[in-house]
């Protein structure tokens, strides 16, 4: 069992710790950096659904699963929405690493692209629900979820 | 079964994180017209109501940003973290389990991971000293504005959590604060106080499990 574990295992009495500690006043403008991520995330979470809500001939999506074997249960999966023009796209993964950190790496022709990277929640699930697209006149062939610390592709998929 | 939170109906403030439910009975007319339980207000989270996060940071912002800060030591750091931990709570209220604890022992558990995380990344742990009674940064959580009677419940709550570390034996004291403050693994805390590690682990666990039953 991790130590973090234990300590999940006990979450009434680490709440009853975190009240005996000193406290202190946060600072005002946390609250509005709150609602801003909040916001911000959640109209992007509107214009991926927007997205991947669309005609699968429009907006084709690519199953993404670990390179060089067949995935097994509970093995690394992500989607990847990429619309026909290559203008918007929407990525969402499972079975990661619980917060690991990932980045998105592109392949168009020769051409390799770092994308943006994100932490996988404590359930290993993550995404991004507006994923920026490299600018360039070569059509992406394949898109693959890197490892930040290792560069090890932990999920890889060809594009249409 | 419905679980339901000990909080105080003028204030919203907690009694008591380890009394919960038995001796509560069912929202009658008169406490529907109360401010909204914790739970309720994941309850609207979890269906997209803004102000519901509101309410849960104004609860929790200043208790969960002090534990970040106390485990961080830095002002800057414990405000990205804080932040961290709001955004998911927004975001991941429909992964709250009732049965796991009430909303506040998820959002403190929450906290206290990922200020761990932090501090696992930064790669420096300083060996200064941080305890529970530390009284470097002692400022009362509630400002002058605050109910009164919220301020002394608070203060209850804190006094009688203070007692209960007090029945910890001097040992178990030093593995569960190396443990919750400064987020040592069960081997490294083997290795600084050089005890075997399995020693430790119960050190840790029995600390907790005495935690748990002093203010139960």
């Amino acid at each position: 069992m991790t130590e973090d574990a234990v300590f999940a295992g006990f979450a009434d009495v680490v709440w009853a710790l975190a009240l005996c500690v000193p406290q202190v006043e946060a600072p005002a403008r946390l609250r509005e950096r709150v609602r801003g991520r909040i916001a911000g995330f959640c109209a992007e979470r509107e214009a991926a659904f927007h997205l991947v809500s669309r005609p699968a001939d429009l907006v084709p999506s690519t199953t993404l699963t670990p390179p060089g074997k067949r995935r097994r249960r509970g093995a690394p999966l992500g989607r990847f929405f990429l619309d026909r023009r290559e203008r918007k796209a929407a990525f969402f993964c499972w079975y990661l690493a619980p917060r690991g950190s990932y980045q998105l790496r592109f392949t168009a022709g020769r051409r390799v692209f770092l994308g943006p990277g994100f932490t996988a929640d404590l359930t290993g699930d993550g995404e991004i629900p507006i994923v920026p697209l490299p600018r360039g006149a070569e059509k992406m062939t394949s898109v693959a979820l890197v490892e930040v610390t290792s560069g090890k592709a932990v999920l890889r998929g060809a594009l249409a | 079964m419905e679980t339901y939170l000990q909080v105080r109906p003028d204030s919203g403030l907690l009694v008591s994180p380890l009394h919960m439910s038995d001796d509560l009975t069912p929202a009658s007319p008169k406490a529907e017209a109360a401010p909204a339980t914790d739970l309720d207000l994941v309850e609207r989270i979890k269906n997209g109501d803004s102000t519901a996060l509101d309410a849960l940071y104004e609860r929790y912002s200043s208790p969960v940003y002090s534990l970040v800060w106390k485990i961080l030591q830095s002002p800057e750091e414990a405000e990205d973290v804080a932040l961290d931990v709001f955004w998911q709570v927004g975001r991941q209220a429909d992964r709250y389990d009732p049965s796991r604890g009430a909303p506040p022992a998820w959002i403190f558990t929450v906290a206290r991971s990922r200020a761990i995380d932090r501090l696992r990344a930064r790669h420096r742990r300083e060996d200064r000293t941080i305890s529970f009674d530390d009284p470097a940064v002692n400022l009362d959580p509630l400002d002058e504005e605050a109910a009164p009677d919220m301020v002394a419940s608070f203060r209850q709550t804190r006094d009688a959590v203070r007692e209960a570390v007090k029945t910890l034996s001097a040992v178990q004291r030093q593995a569960v604060e190396l443990a919750f403050f400064k987020g040592l693994t069960h081997v490294e805390i083997a290795e600084k106080l050089g005890q075997p590690l399995g020693t430790i682990k119960t050190r840790i666990r029995q600390g907790l499990i005495k935690l748990r039953k002093t203010l139960d």
